[in-house]
């Protein structure tokens, strides 16, 4: 690598690590609070809410199982 | 609807006042703004000329560049094809370092005219291609980029 | 037009069948991109293989704009016409142009010991970039400084649309003042400054980085709107409570 070896692959290992790591803390943060939000809607004891248009809590229950 | 459109107009005139402000803090700011004066600022500006630090840029003139049997004690002409000062380096330089190329170097202009550098950087352009491109384009007499070596 | 995604709903639905397409496109091209950028591309006849930094560095540089102006534009619209979507948009986007700032900042530095000869100057240029970062770090703080979430996406969307004015500055800094940093080359009228062969990986790992920001802005605007339903629901489920215990 012309010398600057160190350089060079220094940059593209900070730039994996730095995406690694927002790609994992934003991919965990969404399944959490998935998850929460299936349990929260089964614990649910009426049936208050319209079952239409509520695709995102199932898209949430599948997430989770 | 007419909410909305207070809205909009709101942002748009803030927004308006804003750039007009930056624009004109920026224009007032420029000397402090700008990274390095040219060798014609030197000569041309007064405020420049007493003790005081500065960075001048340029290109190196081709075959100005005297290096000490040290490898370390440097001297070149910083040029902008007007007006050019010379430059005495003692330390190490940066690979792009050439004649023909830019420079950026930081230091002291002292009472002979001459410039006292500490530091020494190396500027590039924006082109960027193969080895053998950049031979193929200087042969056939279109090349248009700095540095001839 | 707008008002199709101003339904939190109907961006979810939007959202699940974009997501799998955004996150193949994203692999192809960044895989695609580092193929060319480490085996099928040459060293620079001036730079050599520390030209091979330039792949991730311009890339990253370009988003980090390129998320601003999505955040200033979102603000915007949030502002003005009030789509919750927009403002969850915008706040969802701020950690990932942060990050593709810091990318920026730190592949530059390491690109410019070797070539310029320093870590660091406070040209217009970088300088600029730097503001840009902080700019990032301020809208996230203020977003979440708020108990009320309205009046945390109205400042920070007020401070969006100030920040703004640091995108052209820039952009155009390399052109209006000297600076250590060399003028742009991609968008360079005339001649193209950097070669086909140099240009493949730049645009390939530039189309992957824009997927990569299309799926995390889904993700983590999707995170945003269930955790606001979660806290619905418990402030719904308390209401209950409370009200039955009255009764």
């Amino acid at each position: 690598m012309g010398g600057h070896g160190g350089f060079i692959w220094s940059s593209w290992g900070i730039a994996f690590v730095v995406l690694a790591i927002l790609i994992g803390v934003s991919l965990k943060s969404m399944r959490a609070r998935e998850r929460e939000l299936a349990r929260m809607e089964a614990e649910m004891p009426r049936r208050r809410r319209r079952r239409n248009g509520q695709s995102k809590t199932d898209a949430a229950a599948d997430g989770s199982q | 609807m007419t909410r909305k459109r207070r809205r909009l107009t709101v942002v748009f005139l803030s927004g308006l006042l804003l750039v007009t402000a930056a624009a004109l803090v920026l224009t007032a700011f420029e000397d402090s703004i700008v990274f390095f004066h040219t060798p014609t600022d030197l000569a041309t500006k007064k405020d420049l000329q007493i003790d005081r630090r500065l960075r001048v840029g340029g290109i190196v003139k081709k075959k100005s560049w005297n290096k000490q049997a040290d490898g370390l004690t440097h001297a070149f002409l910083v040029t902008d094809l007007t007006h050019e000062v010379r430059v005495s380096y003692k330390g190490i330089i940066p690979d792009l370092f050439r004649e023909g190329q830019g420079v950026v170097v930081e230091g002291h202009l002292q009472p002979d005219g001459s410039f006292h550098a500490d530091e020494v950087l190396a500027k590039h352009d924006e082109n960027y291609m193969p080895k053998e491109v950049a031979d193929a384009l200087k042969k056939s007499g279109q090349w248009k980029g700095e540095g001839e070596n | 037009m707008l008002h199709r995604f101003a339904n939190p709903t109907r961006f979810l639905k939007m959202s699940n069948a974009v997501l799998p397409w955004a996150t193949g496109l994203t692999v192809i091209f960044i895989g695609s991109g580092l193929y060319f950028a480490f085996g099928a591309s040459p060293a620079d006849y001036q730079q050599g293989e520390t030209v091979r930094i330039m792949y991730v560095h311009v890339p990253s540089a370009w988003m980090a704009m390129f998320a601003y102006a999505f955040i200033a534009v979102a603000s915007a619209v949030g502002l003005i016409w009030k789509h919750p979507v927009a403002h969850v948009c915008a706040l969802a986007s701020a950690p990932i142009g942060a990050c593709f700032t810091l990318i920026c900042l730190t592949t530059g530095s390491l690109w410019g010991k070797p070539m310029w000869g320093t870590w660091w100057v406070w040209d217009a240029r970088l300088t600029s970039v730097l503001v840009l970062f902080f700019l990032y770090l301020g809208f996230i703080a203020l977003a979440n400084a708020f108990d009320d979430a309205t009046r945390g996406e109205k400042a920070s969307a007020i401070l969006a649309l100030v920040g703004a004015v640091n995108l052209p500055i820039i952009k155009f800094s390399v052109d209006w003042w000297n600076t250590l940093h060399q003028p742009a080359s991609v968008t360079k009228i005339g001649m193209p400054a950097v070669h086909f062969s140099m240009l493949t990986p730049l645009l390939l790992m530039a189309v992957g980085f824009t997927m990569l920001f299309v799926v995390l802005v889904i993700v983590r605007a999707r995170a945003v709107l269930e955790e606001r339903r979660i806290n619905a629901l418990r402030s719904a489920r308390i209401h209950a409570d409370t009200a039955q215990n009255v009764a």
